[in-house]
């Protein structure tokens, strides 16, 4: 006699958290922040440097470096400038660049069901920036601004991470080192991704000025940081639940 | 010059559109495989057995004899399946201080002397007995089970006829029998299931004693308000903390302690601790959202439910269901014992018993069912601020 | 004016958001750190009341033979138990498929429903007066329950405070789309993680109108059925716990269910549970408050179940003013704020459960290779979010005009026609397996 499988699994009743570990990632939480802390003004510097090299990469003509103000309590930040196109002063490239998109976001609403909403959305924040191109010239910003904008967010999120990375290691429980990699790992990532993702935006604000900037704000933004959050998630979390031996799907 | 820098730009989305795409790459790769794919069986049949693991192990067992086999150079006939032996004999006894690392198959008794050691399970056709301190992986027998002193059983024991379970042992897992379980002084089990479950000292009889006569107050909260509100007076409890949930079940707000015995007729909630003195009868359900202590020669008919300890005084006896949500202990003399059902016990914690203790039905423990002396009743009752006094009190309104 | 409107809402928004997320990372915690789940598994089959199995149909010739099977091929004491099939005005072959039953069974009592309004809750009404256990169980049409399912349900009530127990949705199809694998992830981490963890705090575990039951003098004391509601069995929960009765959980009684296959059927029904919650918050967020069986953090959570779904609104309106104060750049903690909105938004994935539940929940069930569908989960909250906010606005906009509630729609069913096999891995209709002796104890059959 043999039980058949039931569904779903329950190899495991509980995952008892365990409170030395609990307290080492905390530490290891505590330690990748003061590090952070530490090293803001280089980390920043190492950002803007990783930025400029792929807009010169990518040719996107970089007119300097300004110096911003993120918040008071931190001394000025470098960000790339890069000239962004006036684009309400030339309405046949705005309208085409506009068309253009909303034709595309329309084709995949049409065709990939489960992201319609997401679409919708992104196709609202579209025509929130033309509106506010045509009618509001005053609102348009710069590159800096933008980058202002931009590593604001991203430095709540690299404040956020260590802690994030805590909470995974005391549900994965891996070995001590593996945790400590893992957690600098995604921080990491997300330094370089994050660099990335702004100089993708603002070599499209050269070419295309604010019209996708909202769009991008909000989906390459603190969204793209919580998508490769949870991918680290899952994969920790497969990984786990393989090395716990627990009946696979 | 300027398309061509563009083209650079464009390669660079390009690369960061697969950069983005990488992010999903590992979901989309897992859907493709999944799609279709029926997530595991479902077993609708699956029924939950207090016996399963015994009775799963006999029909694999069964399975494995019309396996081809040989005979070893002791005339046993021996199986091997994959990393396992199973050996099939007629009766097997093991020496002192012996071990067997084979699963063991006996066509009548099993025995083996103390400190022996059985890695596999043993399955045993006739009886079974086991010496002093040895260690077993798992027991079934289709007759009797005896246990000495100090046997350490890591996962499940099962028989048909009576099991006996001497001082100090210890089983991982369920212990089921279709007659009698006698669990000894120091005993430690996970739960065990009979027709009769009894603790060292049990007479075997479902009821202790003749049945004193008590004067009870009847507390009846289905009255009219002025009659509760009388029976509540008398009992020294406030009418006032009485809040009607259904039409046969009553909240009451605080501890309850009645000052005389009480004869409660009615579902009743406290949300509070509970102390009921002796010779109280509950003819229905009772919870207490804190612990709950019955004195001496208490009858409950209904359910006992606390969220913390429950407290059972001497000779109490009960038909229903007892839930401890933390534990639970049952003074010496408590009979659970139910003629048109089984009955069951279970604390999430700990759940102790003193001698002379009979449950028909089970009695589980999200930690321990453990038999203990005067000591460790004590103990108990000390960890939880019941010193005698308390007992007195909840002794109060004995007599007839 | 409008950048200080837009502030306060930006800063309204993150402070709700934020506490949701933290309650549902604490109720994570909290199932995670849980030796031992509070369940009642260790008296299935000896709590044993007089049951009423209820099972509401409407137009459910596809399913309704495999779950009358089911519940005939279930092992609780037929004495003690009745199915009242309720033929819910059908049009098709339900009424012929619960006649022929009932006639082959005697278990199964039919009652046929021809007028009266729409809805579960109307049909449900219909039928109690009729049903005579003390315990009534309600089944989904589409379910396909256990053997042991109703002693595994009926477990809780041996305690004299449960007025309604909930049992573990599963979803069967979860292979067919995208949408069932995460709307399965979604039912794990809201079933495993959010129901049990709510149980164990003593707060309020919902009861789901399916899958569960209620203790018929409980409903008798909170005046019935509500057949005016979307959602009868939120309405009903709140109900009893604001009396004073509880809610259990019990997570390992496991049925299987049919979860939307497409967005536009997922849509609906969302748009309908949405509905359904905001109508009960309007309607019983005062008796929650004034209760006195309730204590202050069963009230809070209480409120923060029924105001779940206003969540995505106060989203979107956080976003609108996140976008506002981008366009005028603003100062930087207005704009701090956005990026605190977007992050406690985004952590809420699917039906209300935060990323970190969905994956707590799938490693509590060992789903290894589905958790690595949780970034997809973005998608099914896009769309979630949307269908909200739009079923929301339709409901302020008919109360505005007074245009009346909206209609009860019946979620579509996928499965073919059920010829009374027993969902058994293909093998149709599976005999008994087990009987049951008089200690209580199971024994195989012989033609097992």
């Amino acid at each position: 006699m043999r039980r058949l499988f039931i569904y779903p699994h329950r190899s495991l009743r509980a995952v008892p958290l365990n409170w030395p570990r609990c307290a080492l990632s905390a530490l290891i939480a505590g330690g990748l922040t003061l590090a952070i802390v530490r090293l803001l003004q280089p980390l920043f510097a190492l950002h803007n440097q990783l930025c400029l090299g792929l807009l010169h990469l990518s040719g996107i003509p970089v007119t300097g470096i300004a110096l911003v103000q993120l918040f008071a309590a931190i001394q000025p930040v470098p960000v790339p400038l890069v000239a962004v196109t006036q684009i309400g002063a030339r309405p046949l490239e705005l309208w085409s660049i506009f068309a253009a998109a909303m034709l595309l976001l329309l084709e995949l609403h049409r065709r990939i069901p489960f992201a319609r909403s997401l679409l919708s959305f992104l196709m609202v924040l579209l025509i929130v920036a033309l509106g506010v191109v045509i009618f509001d010239s005053a609102a348009q910003f710069g590159s800096a601004e933008f980058a202002t904008i931009w590593l604001r967010g991203e430095l709540l999120i690299w404040f956020v991470l260590p802690w994030f990375s805590a909470s995974m290691l005391i549900l994965m429980q891996p070995a001590t080192v593996l945790g400590i990699g893992w957690a600098l790992i995604s921080q990491i990532y997300g330094f370089f991704w994050s660099a990335i993702r702004l100089a993708l935006c603002i070599g499209v604000m050269h070419y295309t000025g604010i019209l996708f900037a909202p769009m991008f704000w909000f989906v390459l933004g603190v969204m793209a940081d919580v998508v490769y959050l949870v991918v680290f998630y899952s994969v920790g979390l497969q990984w786990t639940s393989r090395r716990w031996d627990t009946r696979t799907n | 010059m300027a398309d061509f820098v563009a083209w650079r730009f464009l390669i660079f989305v390009a690369i960061f559109g697969m950069l983005v795409y990488l992010q999903f790459y590992l979901a989309h790769r897992e859907w493709r495989k999944l799609k279709g794919e029926q997530a595991s069986d479902i077993d609708v049949n699956y029924v939950r057995t207090e016996d399963y693991f015994a009775q799963s192990f006999r029909m694999k067992a069964q399975d494995w004899l019309k396996l081809p086999s040989s005979v070893d150079d002791q005339g046993a006939t021996v199986i091997v399946k994959g990393n396992e032996r199973i050996r099939l004999l007629e009766n097997l006894g093991i020496a002192a201080d012996g071990s067997c690392r084979d699963i063991v198959i006996t066509e009548h008794d099993f025995s083996c002397g103390p400190r022996s050691t059985m890695t596999r399970e043993i399955w045993a056709r006739g009886n079974a007995v086991v010496g002093s301190e040895s260690r077993l992986q798992a027991l079934a027998a289709d007759g009797a089970v005896d246990l000495g002193e100090n046997v350490t059983i890591a996962r499940w024991l099962d028989s048909n006829g009576p099991l006996t379970i001497g001082a100090g042992c210890r089983v991982g897992a369920r212990i089921t029998s279709r007659a009698r379980i006698l669990l000894g002084t120091g005993a430690e089990i996970r739960s065990a299931f009979a027709p009769e479950i009894g603790s060292a000292g049990w007479d075997g009889k479902v009821t202790h004693g003749d049945p004193a006569q008590f004067t009870l107050l009847d507390l009846d909260l289905s009255q009219d308000s002025a009659d509760v509100g009388r029976q509540m007076a008398a009992a020294g409890l406030s009418q006032d903390r009485l809040l009607q949930l259904g039409p046969d079940t009553w909240i009451y707000r605080g501890d309850l302690a009645p000052s005389v015995a009480i004869r409660l007729k009615t579902n009743l909630v406290v949300k509070g601790d509970c102390f009921l003195p002796a010779a109280c009868v509950l003819e229905a359900d009772l919870r207490a959202d804190g612990s709950l202590f019955l004195g001496p020669s208490c009858v409950s008919h209904g359910n006992l439910i606390a969220d913390g300890d429950i407290f059972l005084g001497r000779s109490c006896q009960f038909s229903g269901l007892v839930h401890a949500g933390k534990s639970a202990l049952f003074s010496q003399w408590t009979r659970g014992f139910n003629p048109q059902a089984t009955v069951a016990v279970y604390a999430d914690e700990n759940m102790s018993l003193e001698t002379d203790v009979a449950v028909g039905g089970k009695i589980a423990a999200g930690g321990r069912v453990e038999v203990v002396d005067s000591t460790g009743a004590f103990e108990w009752k000390a960890r939880r601020g019941i010193g005698e006094k308390d007992l007195r009190v909840l002794a109060k309104g004995q007599g007839s | 004016m409008l950048i200080v409107i837009a502030k306060l809402c930006l800063l309204f928004s993150v402070v709700v958001l934020t506490l949701y997320a933290v309650r549902h990372y604490l109720f994570a915690a909290s199932r995670l750190s849980l030796r031992r789940p509070k369940e009642w598994m260790e008296f299935t089959g000896f709590v044993l009341p007089r049951v009423s199995v209820l099972v509401a149909m409407h137009n459910e010739e596809a399913v309704a033979a495999d779950i009358l099977q089911g519940l005939v091929e279930c092992d609780y004491d037929w004495e003690k138990l009745e199915v009242v099939a309720i033929n819910d005005r059908s049009t098709d072959r339900t009424g012929d498929i619960i006649d022929d039953f009932a006639a082959r069974h005697p278990v199964i009592k039919a009652i046929h429903r021809e007028g009266g309004a729409g809805g579960k809750g109307a049909a449900l009404q219909f039928a109690t007066p009729r049903a005579t256990g003390e315990v009534l169980l309600l089944f989904d049409a589409d379910y396909f329950p256990g053997r042991s399912m109703i002693k595994q349900l009926v477990a809780p009530f041996c305690d004299p405070q449960v007025g309604a127990v909930m049992g573990r949705v599963v979803p069967h199809n979860t292979g067919r789309t995208l949408l069932t694998e995460l709307l399965s992830m979604e039912r794990a981490a809201g079933y495993q993680v959010g129901q049990q963890a709510r149980y164990n705090l003593g707060l309020t575990p919902q009861f789901g109108g399916t899958v569960g039951g209620v203790r018929a003098s409980a409903l008798q004391s909170v005046g019935g059925w509500n057949s005016e509601s979307l959602t009868e069995d939120t309405d009903l929960t709140f109900r009893l716990v604001a009396r004073g009765w509880r809610v259990a959980y019990v997570n390992r009684a496991e049925c299987y269910e049919e979860v939307p296959e497409t967005w536009e059927v997922r849509k609906r029904q969302i748009g309908r549970w949405a509905t359904g919650h905001t109508e009960c918050l309007h309607k019983l967020q005062s008796s929650i408050l004034r209760s006195k069986a309730l204590s202050f953090w069963q009230k809070l959570d209480s409120l923060f179940v029924l105001s779940s779904y206003l969540t995505a609104p106060i989203l979107v309106l956080g976003w609108i003013a996140s976008l506002v104060l981008f366009f005028t750049q603003q100062n930087s903690v207005a704009l701090f704020l956005s990026v605190a909105l977007m992050f406690a938004g985004y952590q809420m994935f699917g039906n209300q459960a935060t990323f970190y539940e969905l994956g707590v929940a799938a490693l509590l069930d060992g789903a290894s290779r589905r958790v690595l569908l949780m970034p997809l989960s973005l998608f099914n909250f896009f769309a979630s979010t949307g269908a909200i906010c739009g079923a929301l606005l339709r409901f302020y906009f008919g109360k505005l005009r007074g245009t009346g509630r909206p209609r009860w729609q019946k979620t579509r069913r996928y499965r073919e026609n059920g010829n009374g096999n027993t969902f058994g891995n293909g093998h149709g209709a599976t005999p008994r397996l087990y009987s049951q002796g008089a200690n209580g104890l199971y024994t195989r059959s012989s033609n097992g």
